[in-house]
């Protein structure tokens, strides 16, 4: 499997996700989602080398399971931050790299890469800004309020996916 | 499933945690993935505007020949960040150079080539156009459109260039050509001596016999030499092959009749072809180039089939041939198809059969087995005993073992007059 930049990237952003929250729970005592977390890295990478398309969705799950457990342990939440972006990122170039690999011939590939990397990088970018400002902000929300802006948003993204979906099959 | 569509588990989810915990952390996780969501619904690709011309190489060639393939794109809309095309290649067609589908980006106003080589079985294909997909750098959303380049191929059968097969036939038409009448008149073979008439040639006169007879004079005569109606009978029925190989045991039988049929009609006869199998495929008799044009067509669309009616030579529908025509029945040859021809032979017809050898030929494919031997040497007593039959009743066999090309055995075999053919 040649070895192209976005491949390393991923190779990079998946051992990173992996060492955070293995560290993370390490300090909570909690070895076996240390182990599992671990497992979860490797396969991911066994997958990418595979050619297993479910590894990417598969790691990204798995990986927002264990951030999602890890507010319930009280583990550091920037670091929790850094976890989902750098997941989130990782799970976008396996998508990337099947999608490149899928394709028999590429014309301007460095071309293609080099955008699809500068994108995600603004993302990732405006997601730490955004995602330590929204930790850092403190709201206090009764739990009506909450309710109320949870089903907003509930049916404002449903309503958004019902949207795409159509417009994507036309 | 769309890929977007895994965001709503992952958000609710973390919605829901944020209910439960009503800490702002789950809130805040939620930032990529929805920052993720926006830029992929930004950047959703808008309608493609693509025009596509395509170019083949040539539209007409023989079979084997390469062709190249070559497509223009102009993105005549916005950019397109991830563009995958994928021409919709006719099967069963062997790409045999380059890809028939590519990824990449293309800005608006900027053209694409694609060129790809094909190879193609004979036969008549027809490109319907390109599927064209294109994708947000994020590969969230996409869009997908058959853009129309039509375009076709025909293949033609094998054929290769014969010498001019000597045949007989009982009645030749009217016009001039190559085939012995039967009749005396201008000529090249001598026919017999008749009576010196006014207006004869003095050269023609034949001495000899106007020595004989002191008050007469005898004038020599030749065979007139005319076009005759020559009906090609291609046998179509699977049956007649086999199952083992049987398609390209056909192709030899299509190129045999593709190669007659260039032959006689270029020495000016009228020639017909009954394709005999699957369906009812008759190529009315006609002269030159035409006629040469309509029977390859008819032979481009040649398949080997099966059907009820038609499974036996009997239901032949002899009627379209002219009387006392020439026939030639291209087929490896079933025990039932003697009784047939036999038939056509005491109807009038002269027939001609070209057998490709299926014993041979299947023989060849198998491995070594004395059993094989064995079944082997007993299929070809049988088929020696049914050709014998044949000749014995004057119709002209030829036995063809694949491996000989057709050309050699046709000028070695059937370029001699007929009655000096020993089979």
């Amino acid at each position: 499997m040649m070895m192209t930049i976005s491949h390393k990237a991923l190779l990079v952003l998946t051992l990173f996700t992996t060492c955070i929250l293995a560290i993370g729970y390490a300090s909570t005592g909690l070895m076996v989602w240390v182990i599992l977390i671990i497992a979860c890295g490797l396969f991911w990478l066994f997958g990418l080398k595979a050619g297993w398309d479910w590894a990417g969705t598969t790691g990204l799950i798995f990986f927002m399971a264990a951030i999602t457990r890890g507010i319930f342990l009280d583990l550091p939440s920037g670091w929790l931050l850094l976890s989902v972006v750098s997941a989130l990122l990782a799970w976008d170039l396996h998508q990337f790299i099947n999608r490149l690999e899928k394709a028999g011939r590429i014309e301007k590939r460095s071309e293609i890469e080099r955008r699809h990397l500068k994108r995600i990088m603004i993302i990732a970018g405006l997601s730490l800004i955004l995602g330590t400002v929204a930790l850092l902000v403190e709201l206090e929300l009764g739990f009506g309020w909450m309710l109320f802006w949870g089903v907003l948003l509930v049916l404002s993204l449903s309503r958004l996916f019902d949207v795409l979906g159509r417009e994507n099959n036309q | 499933m769309k890929k977007f569509f895994l965001f709503g588990p992952l958000l609710f989810g973390l919605l829901f945690t944020g209910l439960l915990t009503r800490t702002n952390e789950p809130f805040a996780f939620m930032m990529p993935l929805l920052i993720y969501l926006g830029a992929g619904i930004l950047n959703r690709p808008d309608k493609i505007s693509l025009k596509v011309a395509r170019s083949l190489s040539a539209d007409r060639v023989p079979l084997g020949a390469t062709v190249d393939v070559s497509l223009k794109l102009t993105n005549e809309g916005p950019r397109l960040e991830e563009l995958f095309l994928e021409d919709i290649v006719p099967t069963p067609i062997e790409l045999v150079g380059g890809t028939s589908d590519l990824l990449t980006t293309l800005e608006r106003g900027e053209t694409l080539h694609l060129k790809y080589s094909l190879r193609a079985g004979r036969g008549y294909y027809r490109f319907q156009g390109v599927n064209v997909r294109t994708d947000d750098h994020l590969g969230l959303f996409s869009k997908s459109k058959l853009l129309r380049a039509e375009g076709r191929l025909i293949v033609l059968p094998h054929s290769v260039k014969l010498k001019s097969i000597r045949i007989k036939p009982r009645r030749t038409r009217v016009y001039s050509g190559l085939i012995p009448a039967r009749s005396g008149g201008q000529g090249i073979d001598f026919f017999g001596v008749r009576e010196h008439q006014k207006g004869d040639l003095p050269r023609l006169i034949n001495w000899k016999a106007t020595a004989r007879h002191p008050h007469a004079l005898f004038t020599n005569e030749f065979e007139q030499e005319r076009v005759v109606d020559v009906g090609l009978i291609l046998d179509a029925r699977q049956r007649s092959y086999g199952r083992f190989n049987e398609n390209q045991l056909f192709e030899h039988a299509v190129s045999a009749t593709a190669a007659l049929a260039e032959s006689f009609l270029n020495d000016g006869n009228r020639v017909g072809m009954y394709n005999y199998g699957r369906v009812v495929d008759w190529t009315f008799p006609g002269y030159g180039k035409t006629q040469k044009e309509r029977i390859l067509r008819a032979l481009i669309g040649a398949k080997l089939g099966e059907h009820m009616v038609f499974e036996k030579l009997e239901y032949l529908p002899v009627r379209l041939f002219p009387a006392s025509s020439q026939l030639i029945f291209i087929s490896p040859l079933l025990r039932d198809d003697k009784q047939t021809l036999l038939q056509l032979r005491a109807r009038g017809y002269q027939v001609l059969v070209i057998s490709p050898d299926r014993i041979s030929f299947e023989q060849e494919r198998l491995k070594p087995d004395p059993y094989i031997e064995i079944g082997k040497r007993v299929a070809y007593l049988d088929r020696v005993l049914m050709l014998n039959e044949l000749r014995q009743a004057d119709i002209q066999v030829l036995n063809w073992p694949v491996n000989i090309p057709f050309h050699n055995l046709v000028s070695s075999s059937l370029t001699r007059h007929p009655a000096l053919y020993a089979g």
